[in-house]
């Protein structure tokens, strides 16, 4: 028999998965911590496990309106986004789901061009630029509304409807948007679901199209705030006295460096349970891609 | 027939009505792009004659941009980090697959699963946040421990020698739970009879992976590997950007981060635009040739 | 000495009017001093339309102006112009983009490093690029910022005039600043060489100088933005010799020797731990937060910076007494340097304006007519830069003699702000930003020795320290772009890595070699021309 052999090998995999899992995770643990650790044990060394915790950091985060603005702005733009990217990618999925449509087959064909083919930075930029969205929030979202590979997979999902349904709704004498919002969608959900949030993500995690067409910082993302604060390039208030960059050791802010590394990441954290769901389902419906 | 056509018109109207918007966008921001892209790739652009009004040029800009002293090297920059990063990235996750697919405690794996697939979520500007704070020369973790032991601090992000394995390493952190989903799908299809075969036939687990699990993935595995392929001069220029600087350019700098320096910040628009085509153009062709070899070698493909 | 609390402030504001007084009296017998009336002549200007104007600048902090400011409100009522600030960095570029969709900002200011945009700004046809036209309606600007070394900067070879420059601000009194306390607690004295001063530094870094028993000191920063060694550290740079570009028996000269040696020396600070470890990626702003946190030992900058942040951070005072300045340190243990750099050349900034503006002579009148106005010594100048104006020539409503909540000046002529009549046109967002964020001038109107000290330094960089007379660098036109963008990355890229050691210094003729292949000899040749050029237009020969 090969319990032995089997057992060992289980002992194995669950040591190999735990420390995945430890490496995974003790990251994010570690920026927590130190978000939440007084400034003075910030300053002695490094923390894994405080003595103590402090609210601190997150209420200067919380109350700088530099980061709140911006903070408003990942929210707005994430919301916005995400919503108007779902609604013009399911208008196109189910266009081009219908069937017989006399140039469908060339939609198709172009939108899968995009995908695999794009014009490029500077050209991206100029056109952005001609349509007169630099500076704007707008060229955060208006750039991103319809997600290509997004409306392959709905459209797959509209494909995959029944006849019988189209029947029924034809006889009945819907119009094509009736359709869509009355039946095509309710079937969709879980398609659109996993779909919008891929984008809601994608969208506060974005930082290199605020960097590319924003010019006034007010208008800054989190996530851009962030990475600039991280690279040295922009600074913090804190009691009259400003901290930015590394070396300053800890006594100069790095709890609240890390408190905003956590804003950035924590409406992911928080939506995450749910996220996990309709994300492995969205992962089993389309192509593979990360 | 231009009678039906107009009949076929008339009825999906309203349809064509719907789509206006989608079109719209496309033109513009997709479509267009790539229109301006051929056109600055071969002209010489100047502010006074804009976009279309510059002169025509044909090839010199490529001859340009590899007459450039550094864009050989930025090329060949992508090509190795894109490689790098499929190879060390590649075996992971289905090892990782393999031991939460046969793991037991399904509980454990469950929970572990959950919390492996966090860091995928994680915005690069995050991930940084977190090399950082392990990083970091001043207060990093690792070099406070370095000093405090009395070792020398490394300088892990002006280090050339450490830039790709920092790159490298960090992307696997981030995607190796994520990387697993693909390969668990698989392996859920297994027919567990196979299983059982082997352990009646006295195989131990180390031989059941590997007569069985493993060429049962073979598939799968090989489409990753081609298609991943596919994309070898798109290196994670988000990323690199994010964790370069002058020190690194010689082993970071890769087309992604040249043409964000030499189209945007230098503003010559007609050689980042060429490099810009370049890297579409063979992208294409890559992703193609990928896409050939994966259906012929394991039977499926992107398309 | 006496302390400034904050109250002491608050109950000057309340008092709205503080003001100076010459050094012996003191503050309770404090009078306010007004500069003088505008009496300039802009009759040319009939002020009867009213003109959108668009003003592009990156601004001092690089933070956009809010727009509801008093300034703003003052400007448009004076002028009847509505104006909107814009920002963005890099200006040059993002003008650029402006230009190519035909939408190019009324005025744009542009900081010296983009001076190549000014180059292609004029020639492509987005900026004007000719001032002469204009400068009949400049009285007071062409008088002040076109003498010959600053007008040959901005100067193309049709001998038209680019762009507008503004002269630096008190150019001449910048140099090292020591933290003397520090120094003798530490028992150590002034170093006088580049060991020296290495030792210093790192003991500095090393020794605890603060007391406060963290290891949170460094001896020196700089401002890299990860782009370059950075302009603090660069200062460092004539303690080996002369760096200026400069002919040498008829070729130019660039002073990479010299360079090599600052490398080498960074790389031993590097190794020393001497230096802030942000030295490389972070920005001026950063840089500057850093000084006012009072854990370096060495800072570059002009005599009243220290007090400013002293000021600005709330500090104490007296902090301002723990420094002074470094009298030139000798490179090679000795043998080379002996003297500091001159500030004195180079604009600040370059003023431009657009075609498109330029095309509507009314407008371009009223904006000729605003810039003239805002000029040393006209009445705007005070009120932009300072928030003061000439008496009785503002009228009730609008009255903000308030700069920020603290308002500060003194100008009896004792204090020797050395170059006043050098002071041209207000960077826009100086005031405004320090007016939001309550600072107030370095200057105070006590007679306290803040003042006094400032005053000393300024005597002392000016009279007792030795500097090289000229910056070439600064004043000459740049190499076209083309030619430039390569080589600059080239560079950097290898600078940096020969001070982290991953490449041998032995390399370093190779690399000068290769450089001037790729494209540095090209650069030299055109520095050939401009310094011949310069040397007939400064220095005309009978």
């Amino acid at each position: 028999m090969h319990v032995a052999s089997e057992r060992w090998y289980q002992w194995a995999a669950a040591l190999f998965i735990g420390l995945c899992t430890l490496a995974a995770v003790f990251p994010l643990y570690y920026i927590i911590v130190n978000s939440l650790a007084p400034e003075s044990e910030l300053a002695q060394g490094v923390v894994i496990i405080p003595h103590r915790l402090t609210w601190a950091a997150y209420r200067v985060v919380l109350t700088d309106i530099r980061l709140l603005q911006a903070l408003g702005i990942s929210i707005l733009r994430t919301a916005i986004g995400s919503l108007g990217a779902l609604a013009f990618t399911t208008i196109g999925a189910y266009v081009l789901a219908r069937k017989g449509m006399p140039g469908r087959k060339l939609f198709i064909f172009m939108v899968l061009i995009t995908i695999l083919f794009n014009g490029g930075m500077v050209p991206t930029y100029l056109v952005v630029a001609k349509t007169g969205l630099i500076d704007s929030i707008w060229a955060l979202i208006v750039p991103l509304l319809v997600d290509s590979w997004g409306l392959l997979v709905i459209k797959q999902f509209f494909e995959n409807m029944p006849e019988s349904i189209d029947e029924a709704a034809r006889i009945d004498g819907a119009s094509e948007l009736q359709f869509l919002l009355r039946i095509g969608i309710p079937v969709a959900k879980p398609a659109l679901a996993a779909i919008g949030l891929f984008n809601a993500v994608g969208h506060w995690n974005a930082w290199f199209d605020a960097m590319l067409y924003l010019n006034n910082p007010a208008k800054y993302p989190l996530q851009l705030v962030l990475r600039n604060l991280l690279q040295g390039l922009d600074f913090l208030r804190q009691n009259g006295l400003e901290m930015s960059g590394s070396s300053f050791v800890r006594a100069s802010g790095d709890g609240l460096k890390m408190a905003i590394v956590i804003l950035g990441t924590l409406p992911i954290l928080c939506v995450y349970p749910f996220l996990q769901k309709h994300f492995t389902k969205g992962i089993y419906l389309g192509a593979v891609k990360g | 027939m231009p009678g039906l056509l107009k009949k076929k018109l008339r009825r999906y109207f309203s349809l064509y009505l719907l789509f206006i918007p989608v079109l719209l966008y496309y033109f513009i921001y997709r479509w267009q792009p790539m229109f301006y892209a051929i056109i600055l790739s071969f002209t010489k652009f100047s502010l006074r004659g804009g976009i279309f009004g510059s002169k025509w040029v044909g090839f010199a800009n490529i001859q340009r941009l590899f007459a450039s002293y550094d864009f050989t090297e930025v090329l060949l920059n992508t090509m190795e980090i894109a490689l790098l990063r499929v190879v060390i990235g590649f075996i992971p996750p289905i090892l990782l697959a393999i031991l939460l697919h046969d793991l037991k405690y399904r509980g454990f794996v469950r929970v572990s699963q959950t919390l492996l697939y966090i860091p995928h979520f994680f915005s690069w500007v995050v991930v940084f946040g977190i090399a950082w704070a392990f990083f970091a020369t001043g207060s990093g973790m690792v070099n406070h421990w370095l000093t405090s032991v009395g070792k020398e601090p490394i300088e892990f992000l002006m280090s050339p020698r450490l830039f790709r394995p920092l790159i490298i390493g960090t992307a696997l952190w981030k995607e190796l739970g994520w990387g697993t989903i693909i390969y668990l799908a698989s392996l859920s299809t297994i027919d567990p009879g196979l299983y059982e075969a082997a352990a009646v036939d006295g195989a131990g687990p180390l031989r059941r992976i590997w007569h069985i699990t493993l060429p049962e993935l073979k598939p799968i595995m090989v489409f990753i590997l081609t298609i991943s392929m596919g994309s070898i001069l798109y290196a994670g220029g988000e990323q690199i950007l994010l964790f370069y600087n002058p020190a690194t350019y010689g082993v970071g700098d890769v087309i992604d981060t040249w043409v964000y320096r030499r189209g945007l910040l230098d503003m010559d628009f007609s050689l980042a635009s060429a490099a810009g085509l370049f890297q579409s153009c063979f992208g294409l062709l890559f992703v193609l040739a990928a896409n050939k070899a994966a259906r012929r070698f394991a039977g499926i493909g992107l398309w | 000495m006496r302390r400034v609390s904050l109250s002491v402030c608050l109950i000057s504001l309340v008092c709205l009017l503080i003001a100076l007084s010459t050094p012996g009296m003191s503050a309770s017998n404090a009078t306010v001093w007004y500069p003088p009336a505008n009496t300039t002549d802009y009759s040319y200007d009939d002020m009867s339309q009213k003109y959108d104007i668009e003003f592009f600048s990156t601004f001092w902090i690089g933070r956009p102006i809010p727009q509801d400011n008093l300034w703003t409100a003052w400007l448009n009522k004076t002028f009847n112009i509505n104006l909107t600030f814009t920002t963005g960095t890099p200006v040059g570029a993002k003008v650029k983009v402006r230009g190519i969709t035909g939408d190019a900002p009324d005025i744009a200011n542009l900081p010296p490093s983009e001076i190549s945009d000014v180059l292609s700004l004029t020639s492509e046809g987005i900026m004007i690029n000719d001032w002469r036209p204009y400068l009949k309606y400049l009285p007071t600007m062409s008088k002040m910022r076109l003498d010959p070394a600053r007008r040959f900067v901005v100067t193309d070879d049709k001998n038209q005039i680019l762009a507008m420059p503004k002269p630096t601000g008190n150019p001449e009194n910048w140099c090292w600043f020591i933290r003397k306390d520090w120094l003798e607690k530490l028992h150590l004295s002034m170093p006088k060489t580049d060991t020296q001063l290495l030792n210093v530094l790192t003991a500095f870094a090393k020794k605890d100088p603060d007391g406060n028993g963290i290891a949170d000191t460094y001896g020196i920063t700089s401002n890299g933005s990860g782009l370059d060694i950075g302009g603090q550290i660069e200062a460092l740079l004539p303690m080996y010799g002369d760096p200026d570009v400069r002919l040498v028996k008829g070729k130019v000269y660039t002073a990479q020797n010299e360079r090599k040696k600052l490398l080498q020396f960074i790389q031993k600070l590097i190794k020393a731990g001497a230096i802030d470890p942000d030295w490389y990626t972070q920005n001026h702003d950063s840089l500057m937060k850093k000084l006012a946190s009072q854990r370096f030992g060495l800072i570059y900058g002009p005599a009243d910076w220290i007090g400013g942040l002293a000021v600005q951070h709330k500090l104490d005072y007296d902090w301002q007494k723990k420094w002074t300045p470094l009298y030139p340190v000798k490179g090679d243990n000795g043998r080379s340097g002996g003297k500091w750099l001159c500030q004195k050349a180079g604009p600040e900034a370059f003023l431009m304006v657009s075609v498109k503006a330029a095309k509507d002579t009314g407008k371009m009148k009223r904006i000729m007519h605003m810039l003239d106005a805002l000029n040393f010594p006209n009445e705007g100048f005070w009120l932009v830069r300072y928030g003061v104006h000439s008496k009785g020539s503002m009228s009730e409503t609008t009255k903000f003699m308030k700069y920020g909540d603290l308002l500060y000046l003194n100008w009896a002529g004792t204090i020797p702000f050395s170059n006043a009549k050098d002071l041209c046109l207000a960077d826009f967002g100086n005031p405004w930003a320090d007016a939001r964020d309550n600072v107030v001038s370095g200057f105070s109107p006590e007679p306290d020795d803040k003042v006094t000290v400032i005053e000393e330094w300024t005597q002392t960089i000016l009279n007792k320290i030795d500097r090289y007379a000229t910056n070439n660098r600064a004043l000459l036109p740049p190499a076209p772009v083309d030619i430039v963008a390569g080589y600059a990355k080239f560079r950097v890229q290898n600078e940096i890595a020969f001070i982290m050691g991953d490449k041998p210094w032995s390399e370093w003729n190779a690399y000068q070699a290769q450089a001037l292949k790729i494209g540095y000899s090209k650069i030299l040749a055109h520095y050939q021309v401009q310094l011949e050029r310069m040397e007939k237009i400064l220095n005309p020969s009978d």
